[in-house]
């Protein structure tokens, strides 16, 4: 099989303006007669469902949550970037589209991000007239805050909680269609399976999980926006209801999977206190502005920071990356952290911390200044590790954050699954092997908002007139292999409890396929990966019955997936024999240890097809083309 | 750090459903590290329960730091537990004392109907906000984002009750279970932008309709929920709803449309 | 006028703080025609006389005085159960998070008093039995309401009540008062704390003002037909 990612012809700058013109629309009368399932409500998910339900389809929207406001894309904090250039300092869609493409390591389609950047500035015009309460300057004009991997202010923010004020917007737009009739709403479900229909998308199977009743759901067309994929590794900075089971099980039924071994680790965490905790908390990067971050020079130091005098100090970012000092990007200052604390000269019991220091800050700009700056956030650090961070540096280590990879989809975000198509960050098109910050909030959007509307049209303009049949076997058989798996988990009655089996799969990840990877450590995990598979699966404990509200079983289905992408997340950073991005491996690095892309022979998108339970995913390649940019190493020193 | 180790008495409300009556149940834990979360806490009591064969104990949760809104746990007769402006899984358990009883209730209120155990029903939040709480704006408006400045202590009033997060700890501490600062929150952010000023008496008088119907209580002024929000959205929120609220329905009484 | 029917919650309250400051005002009105108690007899006995005189006009506002009580009573009542029924399993645990004040947890109580008190009072006052007064330089002759108020007032638990019943109409008042500019929408953070204070000065206004009545004339026995002198009254008065 052959990936055709469909990008139109013609200029760079023209492509977005050329697809929409060429993809056939479907008049306001016909659009009523399409019903389209959107399956997740965050960001993309309801900006789609509310824009597509706008428009006059038949939208049917689930969420697993008691509510679409309660979406991880609420956490995130720093802010969403666009070209609007208010503060004429250069910026443009192409500098933007040149920046996300340079910041993903030239591991992104050219078509999709330039598509991305010119859309950027709608979305910030849209959710102002939602009502979105941005950050403003004096003179009631939108402000700008600058972020990692950029030379030029264009980020909007809305305090520290960017997401959920852009997440409350597409909601609010959301629940107007809801009042309308346009979107049926279904709280609370979960999707067990996708349902094809002669080869084409055509509904999904799903959990109530109130009721614990499992019924299917027809379709003309099925989006997925169902996030990311970090909770593979147990503790991450994702929330505790993320997870790929969507994804997955469309995997399986023949969605390829794209980059899976593409993770990013963001550096500034606050470390894990022990052996309990049950998920780790981003600190906003905006503190490495102010913040150094340092080690002590003595393995074992036993004195508190501020007893440990400068000279027994090591700033090791700015020792090692003294253009950029503490500023460097996220995947570099990741793998600084890890590497300084592997030697042993990290901080605490777990020996897995560094600390940033702002007491250099404190001195020059005054306690007052850094308040202003970074209140919030100190308070929010304050009330996880009872230190005082005005008093005591923070203790930072970095964590599993956002997943560049997902399912494939081509230009106009379908996936090999026709009538498939997945937006956000459960797909994989836009961020290449690193994500800038920023722009999680900007994709998702984009793809809901502007992307969708204007490509599912071309599909289901095929298929005017068509009705799903509802009664076809297709549909009967997803639901009885969705409730034969859920009882089967229920009937095994082992020993162990689902927590304690995802912390083992989460702990090799972390340790085989996590911020270094190397060939040895990976071809293990390949084999310890399977087997505690095939553990779970024999001695899971699931109390209660399927017949009701149970926690435990939801968590056991999607750990159970866990397993099969931890495996093939392995497979894929076996395969990519290179450093890229958030990528690395040991034996492809730079003298001076800095990542060694390969783009003669990994220049490609590497795309998984599934083979069933027990057999390895087959690759196919897309190859990436870059007909602008020039890719270039980077350095950052 | 220190590496005392704190044994507890939990004293939890376990109901099955709705329409089966719910009592306390008592359980023991140990080794809880005072730098754990509370939810964290309770993740090891779930363990244990699991681990023995149990039912563990159904509360929500999902971004675990203070955003989401799903966390909501009324501990020791407060909501979200000792400490002010924090929700329940940011409250740790050094707030704590070894040997302490910690008595776990679920938000209470008829607007909230128990599912099980610990986990209510909050949709009448997502009516109120179907009721009213967006701007009636079309997806790909072609407005420049700058063509309306909005002077800053404007928006800041805006941002402030937009910080809501929707928990309902409001209707929880209320001693008549309104969730009027939670209304008045949504209103007021929408109320006071520009953006907003169109459907301003309308948005206000719908968004009250539902909250009524959702079967909240009405708001005697008492100042609970303020004090419980743990985003520290202001009372002063209800009083411009009330305002915006009067207005309206003087309006439509001079109005031919009056039904 | 179908809008202002109050269904909505936030309407029923707003009857409620309307009703509640238009009493508020027949409060001012009545505790300063009962000053004239301490003027004398013949004063407040023709003050009583010329208020109840013009049947056409007392009727009339008699009417919209009852109006405005039931409204208040009704919608009391109505927000009462309402709010029961907004929790119907309380907890088992629960603190108060310091905002909540006595007054403003007890306005059932005080405002169910108060009604006890309102009907008490009026079947004492306004329909019960007095005698006749003659008033002084030939004005004829007129219902001795001053009378009426001093045999009450002889009767210790009827003072103890009346002293009780206007205390919580003072707690009532002192809730009331901010919670209506409230409810009003006429709250700003600003004003907050001045608001707090103007409700307290008015709940202890009214509450002084009628207190003073049993006091003076129930404890201490005063009564005059000039000014108050500690002197059991020469003329006894027959119900």
């Amino acid at each position: 099989m052959t990936l055709d990612p469909r990008i139109p012809d013609g200029p760079l700058d023209k492509k977005w303006e050329s697809a929409k013109f060429k993809n056939q629309l479907v008049n306001p009368a016909n659009k009523r007669k399409f019903d389209v399932i959107v399956v997740g409500t965050g960001l993309a998910g309801a900006a789609a469902a509310a824009s597509l339900g706008e428009l006059g389809y038949n939208v049917k929207a689930f969420t697993i949550h008691d509510s679409p406001r309660r979406a991880h894309s609420i956490a995130a904090q720093g802010g969403i970037n666009a070209a609007k250039n208010y503060q004429n300092d250069g910026d443009s869609v192409h500098r933007l589209f040149y920046d996300t493409v340079k910041g993903g390591d030239f591991r992104s389609r050219e078509a999709n991000v330039h598509r991305l950047a010119e859309v950027s500035v709608n979305i910030i015009d849209q959710c102002v007239a939602q009502g979105v309460p941005f950050a403003r300057e004096y003179g009631g004009l939108l402000a700008n805050r600058s972020f990692g991997g950029a030379q030029v202010s264009r980020t909007f923010y809305a305090r520290g909680q960017t997401g959920q004020q852009l997440l409350l917007g597409a909601y609010s737009a959301l629940s107007r269609q809801i009042k309308a009739g346009t979107v049926t709403m279904y709280n609370r479900h979960e999707m067990l399976e996708l349902v094809v229909v002669d080869g084409h998308a055509r509904g999904i199977v799903t959990r109530n999980l109130l009721t614990g009743e499992i019924s299917s759901h027809s379709a003309h067309t099925v989006l997925l926006c169902t996030g990311g994929y970090s909770n593979v590794y147990f503790l991450s900075t994702n929330g505790r209801g993320c997870n790929v089971t969507a994804g997955w099980r469309c995997h399986r039924k023949g969605a390829m999977f794209a980059n899976p071994c593409y993770t990013q680790i963001h550096p500034t965490c606050i470390p894990q206190a022990g052996d309990h905790q049950s998920k780790l908390t981003l600190m906003s990067e905006s503190l490495r502005n102010d913040g150094r971050v340092w080690v002590p020079k003595k393995k074992d130091e036993t004195r508190a920071p501020k007893d440990i005098p400068e000279s027994d100090r090591d700033y090791y970012l700015e020792r090692i990356y003294p253009a950029f000092g503490n500023l460097v990007p996220r995947d570099i200052a990741s793998r600084a952290a890890k590497a300084v604390c592997d030697e042993g000269y990290g901080l605490g019991q777990t020996g897995n911390a560094v600390y940033l220091d702002f007491a250099e800050a404190i001195s020059r700009l005054g306690r007052d200044a850094v308040e202003t700056r970074y209140g919030n956030l100190f308070e929010m650090y304050g009330r996880i590790s009872g230190d005082d961070p005005y008093q005591t540096p923070m203790k930072i280590y970095p964590a599993p954050h956002y997943t560049m990879g997902g399912l494939w989809v081509d230009y106009n975000l379908m996936s090999t699954v026709p009538g498939l198509f997945v937006l956000g960050e459960a797909n994989f098109s836009d961020h290449g092997a690193n994500r800038l910050g920023a722009s999680a909030l900007m994709q998702g959007l984009a793809d809901g908002y502007f992307v969708i509307p204007n490509t599912v049209c071309d599909y289901l303009a095929g298929f005017l007139n068509t009705t799903v049949d509802h009664s076809h076997a297709a549909f009967s058989d997803a639901v009885n292999d969705a409730k034969e798996k859920t009882q089967k988990m229920l009937d095994c009655k082992g020993k162990r409890t689902v927590d304690d089996l995802h912390r083992s799969l989460g702990k090799i990840m972390w340790d085989r396929c996590g911020m270094t990877r190397d060939k040895a450590g990976l071809a293990q995990a390949i084999k310890e990966i399977p087997a505690l598979r095939e553990e779970f699966h024999a001695t899971v404990n699931i109390p209660g019955s399927g017949k009701d509200v149970n926690q435990t079983l939801e968590r056991a289905g999607r750990v159970a997936d866990f397993f099969e992408l931890g495996e093939l997340m392995c497979r894929d950073a076996l395969n990519r024999e290179e450093s890229c991005g958030g990528h690395f491996r040991t034996e492809h690095q730079t003298e001076e240890g800095a990542a060694k892309r390969d783009d003669d022979d990994y220049m490609y998108v590497a795309a998984w097809d599934y083979n069933g339970p027990d057999t390895p995913q087959t690759l196919h390649k897309e190859i990436l083309e870059y007909e602008v940019v020039k890719p270039s190493t980077r350095s950052y020193k | 750090m220190s590496a005392e180790a704190y044994s507890l008495t939990l004293r939890i409300w376990r109901q099955p459903s709705v329409n089966i009556a719910g009592s306390f149940e008592t359980h023991q834990v140990s080794d809880i590290s005072p730098h754990m979360s509370f939810l964290e806490m309770l993740d090891v009591l779930n363990n244990k329960l699991e681990g023995e064969g149990k039912e563990p104990v159904t509360f929500e949760s999902d971004c675990r730091e203070g955003i989401c809104g799903s966390c909501n746990l009324f501990i020791n007769g407060k909501p979200h537990g000792p400490g002010d402006g924090m929700t329940t899984c940011q409250l740790h358990m050094r707030s704590f004392n070894d040997g302490d009883t910690i008595t776990i209730e679920p938000w209470r209120a008829t607007g909230f109907p128990i599912i099980k155990d610990l986990m209510v029903d909050r949709s009448g939040f997502d009516d109120i906000i179907q009721a009213g709480g967006y701007v009636s704006v079309r997806t790909g408006v072609k407005v420049d984002a700058n063509s309306t400045p909005i002077p800053l202590p404007q928006a800041e009033v805006a941002m402030d009750a937009a910080a809501c997060i929707g928990c309902g700890a409001c209707v929880a501490a209320c001693k008549n279970a309104s969730a009027m600062l939670f209304v008045s929150a949504k209103v007021v952010h929408l109320n006071t932008l520009p953006q907003g000023k169109p459907e301003r008496l309308e948005r206000a008088y719908n968004m009250v309709q539902a909250h009524d119907a959702a079967g909240f209580g009405n708001c005697t002024n008492e100042g609970e929920c303020e004090a419980a929000c743990p985003k520290q959205i202001k009372m002063t929120n209800i009083a411009a709803l009330n305002r915006d609220f009067l207005i309206q329905r003087v309006k439509s009484c001079f109005s031919c449309d009056c039904s | 006028m179908a809008g202002l029917v109050p269904h909505a919650s936030i309407a029923k309250k707003v009857v409620m703080a309307i009703s509640g400051v238009l009493i508020i005002g027949f409060l001012l009105a009545h505790l300063t025609g009962n000053l004239l108690l301490y003027v004398g007899a013949d004063a407040f006995n023709l003050y009583a006389h010329k208020l109840t005189e013009n049947r056409i006009l007392l009727y009339p506002a008699e009417l919209i005085l009852v109006c405005i009580f039931l409204a208040h009573i009704v919608m009391g009542v109505r927000v009462t159960l309402e709010n029961r029924a907004a929790r119907r399993q309380g907890y088992d645990q629960k603190k108060r998070l310091g905002k909540g004040t006595l007054m403003s947890k007890t306005m059932a109580v005080s405002g169910t008093v108060i009604l006890v008190f309102l009907i008490l009072h009026l079947v004492t006052f306004k329909y019960g039995a007095s005698g006749t007064h003659t008033l002084a330089n030939g004005g004829g002759e007129v219902r001795d309401l001053y009378g009426t108020v001093l045999l009450a007032f002889s009767n210790p638990l009827y003072s103890l009540f009346y002293i009780i019943a206007m205390c919580c109409m003072g707690l009532h008042i002192a809730h009331a008062g901010q919670s209506a500019l409230r409810t009003l929408g006429l709250s700003h953070e600003r004003y907050t704390q001045l608001a707090v204070k103007a409700s307290w000065a008015l709940a202890i206004f009214f509450t002084i003002g009628f207190c003073s009545f049993p006091v003076t004339f129930g404890f201490c026995k005063c009564s005059s037909s000039s000014a108050p002198t500690c002197e059991v009254p020469a003329t006894e008065v027959i119900p």
